[in-house]
Formats: C-alpha cells, sequence, structure tokens
C-alpha cells in the first residue's frame, strides 16, 4: 500500500541524495545517518520531543534503506516516481510500442508530432516537422501533404513500384488536436474551426484506404471542448480505444484497483467486410505497468469475490 | 436483404414503395447492418440506386453485399448501380485540382457549404434514360451517411437543403423514389436530425441496449411509420431487438432472445 500513499514520501530527499545516485553512494549517506540519530547515540539531556523526532527521523531512514537499498524495490520506486511525475504517460507509452513493432517487423515508420522532436521519439524512417504552408488548419493540411507523398514515392499506394520488399507503412500521430497543431478545438467549445480535424482525419481515412498503411494517432480527448467532436472522431476511425489511468483520480486508493494502473475501454471495434464485429465477451479490461511490462488483463469481477465469500 | 426484416416492414423486392424517404439512425450501436439491408434490397428489387458511400471503401459493401447475395460489381457493369466512393474521390479532390463540377468539390472551400455539385451528379446519376435497353424500377437513391458531411465542414442548413432537393427530385419530378440516409444519432447537431426524421415517411432507430453490452443481444431497433400510411398505422411504432449474425440478422420481441428463454 505504501506507493498508494496520499503524498509519498521522496526516500532521495530522507537520505539527503539525489535519485542519480548510485547504491554504494546511497549506502554511505544511509550509514552516518542512522548513526546520527540512533538512540543509543542520543545524549541524555536532550529535550523528550527532540528525542521522539530523532527516533522518528530513525525510523525513516531504515525504510528508505529498505527501500532504495534493494535492486528489485529501487527499481520499482524509480518507475513509480516517473509515472507520478508525468500525466500523460500510459498513451505516448502505447506509441511506441506501435512503433516499436513495426520496427522489428521491419516497417517503414512515418511519425508526426508537434510536441517533442519525433527524433526523440525512436529513430524514425521519415519525420515530419511542423511546418506552416488551403481550406484546411495549415499544420493539418501539410501533414496530409507529405504523408500523400511518402505513400505516393515509397509505392505503397501500388503507383510506383516499391522498392525494398513488399511491406507496409506505419504512420504514428502524436497529440493530434491539440493546439500545437494550430487547432483551437481544445480552447473553445464553439469554434469555427471545429471540422479541421474531422476533415483531416476523413481524408487521412482515403489515403490508408488506398493504400498499404495503418496509422495510430494519441489524441488528448480530455482536452477537447466540445463532446460532439469527440463522437465524430470516433465515427471516423476504426478502432477507437481509451485509457483510464488512476493517476490522480479516487481509484488510486481504491483497494479494488490496486494491482492495476489503469482501465482499457474498447470503445469501437472495426466492421470491415463484416456485418458483424470480432467483440470480445469480456469489457472489463485493466493494465498495469511494471518495469517495462505492459499488461492487460481481464480484471477479477467484484461479484465473484462476493460470491465466494457467501459460500 | 434480411427477410426478417422485410416481414417487419412488411414489403419485400416485388412490392418495392415508391416516393418514400427513409431514416436510419444509430445511436450507442453500429447500425450499418441496416445500410447493407436496403444496399442489397433495392439491388434485388431492380431499382436503379445510385449510391453516395461516405464512410466505406467500395470493396467493404461489395465483400458484405456477396453474403447478402448480389454483387456491386456485377450492378455497376450492367448501370444499375452509380457508386460515389467518398474516401478515394476526397484524396483525388484534395491533393490534385479538379474541375468545379467534382461531386465532392466542397472539400476544397474553405468555407464549404455549397453542395450543388454533389445533388448534380446525384440527379445526372438518377436521370430516366429512354433507351428502353434495361428498365429499371425506380431511382433509389441511399446515402451512408449524412453525419459524414457535417464532419466534413458543411454547415446543417446546407445538407438539409441537400436532403430537401434529392427528395424533390427523386419523389416528385422523377414519380419515384426514396431515399435512405443513415445518420448516427449524437453527431450531427440535434436540430439537423430533428428536420431529416420530420420530413422522413419511416424511421429505423438502431439503439445500443441501456443495461449494457450483451454478448446474445446486439441492440434494439425501433421502427416509426411516420406519414403516408393508412391513418390507422400512422405513428405506430414498433420495437425489436436484434441479434446480427454472419449472413443475417434475427429479429425477436423484446427480452425473448432465445439465449435467455
Amino acid at each position: 500500500m505504501m506507493a498508494f500513499e496520499q503524498n509519498p514520501k521522496d526516500w532521495y530527499s530522507i537520505l539527503g541524495a539525489d535519485p542519480s545516485a548510485n547504491v554504494s553512494d546511497l549506502k554511505q549517506k544511509y550509514q552516518r545517518l542512522i548513526l546520527m540519530y540512533h538512540p543509543d547515540k542520543q545524549s541524555a539531556d536532550v529535550p523528550a520531543g527532540s528525542a521522539e523526532e530523532c527516533i522518528r527521523k530513525f525510523i525513516e531512514v531504515d525504510q528508505a534503506w529498505k527501500i532504495l537499498g534493494n535492486e528489485e524495490t529501487k527499481k520499482e520506486y524509480d518507475l513509480q516516481r516517473r509515472e507520478e511525475d508525468k500525466y500523460n504517460i500510459y498513451s505516448p507509452l502505447l506509441f511506441k510500442y506501435f512503433l516499436a513493432e513495426g520496427t522489428i517487423s521491419g516497417h517503414m515508420l512515418l511519425i508526426a508530432s508537434a510536441k517533442e522532436d519525433p527524433a526523440n521519439i525512436l529513430q524514425p524512417t521519415d519525420v515530419f516537422e511542423l511546418l506552416t504552408s488551403s481550406s484546411l488548419t495549415p499544420g493539418y493540411a501539410a501533414l496530409l501533404q507529405f504523408i500523400r507523398n511518402i505513400i505516393y514515392e515509397e509505392g505503397f499506394d501500388g503507383s510506383n513500384p516499391q522498392k525494398k520488399q513488399k511491406n507496409i507503412l506505419r504512420l504514428g500521430i502524436q497529440n493530434l488536436g491539440s493546439p500545437l497543431w494550430g487547432d483551437d478545438i481544445c480552447c473553445t467549445e464553439d469554434c469555427d474551426n471545429s471540422h479541421g480535424l474531422t476533415k483531416f482525419l476523413y481524408v487521412l481515412r482515403g489515403l490508408l484506404r488506398t493504400s498499404l498503411s495503418v496509422c495510430v494517432i494519441t489524441m488528448p480527448t480530455h482536452l477537447i471542448q466540445n463532446k460532439a467532436v469527440i463522437a465524430r472522431v470516433t465515427h471516423l476511425a476504426d478502432t477507437v480505444i481509451g485509457l483510464e489511468s488512476f493517476i490522480g483520480s479516487e481509484r488510486e486508493t481504491n483497494p479494488l484497483y490496486k494491482d492495476y494502473h489503469g482501465l482499457i475501454h474498447i470503445r469501437q471495434i472495426p466492421r470491415l467486410n463484416n456485418l458483424i464485429c470480432d467483440e470480445s465477451d469480456v469489457k472489463d479490461l485493466a493494465f498495469k505497468l511494471k518495469r517495462k511490462l505492459f499488461t492487460i488483463e481481464v480484471r477479477e469481477l467484484l461479484c465473484f469475490s462476493l460470491q465466494s465469500r457467501g459460500k | 436483404m434480411f427477410p426478417e426484416l422485410n416481414n417487419l416492414l412488411n414489403t419485400s423486392p416485388d412490392r418495392a414503395e415508391q416516393g418514400k424517404l427513409t431514416l436510419l439512425c444509430a445511436a450507442e450501436t453500429d447500425g450499418s447492418f441496416l445500410v447493407h439491408h436496403f444496399l442489397s434490397f433495392y439491388l434485388k428489387a431492380n431499382c436503379k440506386v445510385c449510391f453516395v458511400a461516405l464512410i466505406q471503401s467500395f470493396s467493404h459493401y461489395n465483400i458484405v453485399g456477396q453474403k447478402l447475395g448480389v454483387s456491386l460489381t456485377a450492378a455497376r457493369e450492367r448501370g444499375q448501380l452509380v457508386f460515389l466512393e467518398g474516401l478515394k474521390s476526397s484524396v483525388d479532390v484534395f491533393f490534385q485540382a479538379q474541375e468545379k463540377t467534382h461531386p465532392l468539390h466542397f472539400l476544397r472551400e474553405a468555407n464549404a457549404g455549397n453542395l450543388q455539385p454533389l445533388y448534380e451528379f446525384v440527379q445526372e446519376a438518377l436521370k430516366p434514360v429512354d433507351s428502353g435497353a434495361a428498365a429499371w424500377r425506380c431511382p433509389v437513391l441511399l446515402v451512408d451517411d449524412l453525419s459524414v458531411l457535417l464532419s466534413l465542414g458543411v454547415g446543417a442548413v446546407a445538407v438539409l437543403d441537400f436532403v430537401h432537393y434529392c427528395r424533390a427530385t427523386v419523389c416528385s419530378e422523377l414519380k419515384v423514389p426514396r431515399a435512405a440516409g443513415s445518420q448516427p444519432g449524437p453527431q450531427g447537431p440535434g436540430h439537423a436530425q430533428a428536420y431529416v426524421h420530420h420530413q422522413s415517411h419511416l424511421v429505423l432507430r438502431a439503439e445500443g441496449l441501456a443495461t449494457g453490452f450483451c454478448k446474445d443481444v446486439h441492440g434494439q431497433l425501433r421502427i416509426l411509420w411516420r406519414a403516408s400510411q393508412p391513418t390507422a398505422q400512422r405513428g405506430r411504432s414498433l420495437t425489436f431487438q436484434y441479434k446480427i449474425q454472419d449472413k443475417s440478422v434475427t429479429f425477436f420481441a423484446k427480452g425473448m432472445s432465445p439465449a435467455i428463454l
């Protein structure tokens, strides 16, 4: 339960160390502090309050060492630190998995981001940098033109012969719809360009349908003010997945969810060339992140445990 | 074509009614099976069909059509079907300059508001031909779906004008027809849907189950007969639950799913 405390203690600052310090450094600091606060080392004439303070400090330092002194628990703590620092952590992670899968399969990658330098995300084959140059929000129009040129030149639409082995193009677009793209749907509810995003998605859908490519887009839907836009975006996409992170929500402290870091909501599954879609029976999915392993599990239902208790 | 749905609507390909506007809408679920039903229904009824497909590609409709026993490729070759593939055309329009008369020309305009080229395309497609080579029974316009037009920045008024013009042309001038537009419910501004709803003779509304996901019941279909029915039937509405299968859809009364009983 330590990890879910309201104000988690910073074990590094308790030892007076830097998070980048190595274990032997930490050990030195721990040994010095533990001697300083040890109850047997205190002189008898100090006031009662100060003696209690020393004992509290002694326990804290001991706890800090128990966590940071062990390679296993230190790693886990480090990871938690990072997660809690950054709110938007899971969607970039899934985004990277999608791209990493492409690298392994030898697919060509195209990454577009207005937020960070795409080269930081991965070493991509093609990088789109936000340019300013139609009827669409400039950022979107330029991106569409760029994607289309790549698809055409590399022969993913069958117009030019593919240079290498026949393969698919993986597109990754990060934080689409955020103000960094020059779109204002995040800022106001009733804006002039509210269809810029949907128009972009429609033309992109057309491009994808006529070529050998797939695209993953991450979108900060909690920032979009006009909820009707989200419904339209959902309608224009094939697969829609929602990530609900527990960070900052009351579920974080709920023992029911203690094993997980968030919930996965499958909002839409494609119905391509078919009347029905491949829908799973279970909708209750949760994810957890342990070190670098991202796992999605079927969450055990509450009613199960109630039933077994009844027996 | 789903025979069970024909029974519910009391119709069959031999008795395809003329001069009707059917509205298909969907809320919290996917209502595309209705579009496939009507597409195969009118092709089997030997009607001249103009299909404005904005949301999916031709191959998708074709493959599903084959499961329902119609071939869109064959229909297109014999001139029965005029297919506008929105996704493909949008790429052409967007990246290459096309003449102003292209049905989707509005994509290039900053303040898209003019659907006249699209209307002219529909009018041209459904114009009766004098040559007696192939006489189709009646013209039918299918649009899948109208909300895409709204997403593409066309104003609600322009979309309603388009619907109105199509209705006027297909229904009275050519003395025939019926248009089916699928417009997923929550997506367009409410008043646009309300207006089309008001204009239509028959409304089919697919809804997700209020109680959540169920493996054996995919949703419920509300059928509302509006106008041009014998007075006794006017305003009658029926609700059925349905389950979509690989090649057909089964309908049953509310709460009477075979899986539950």
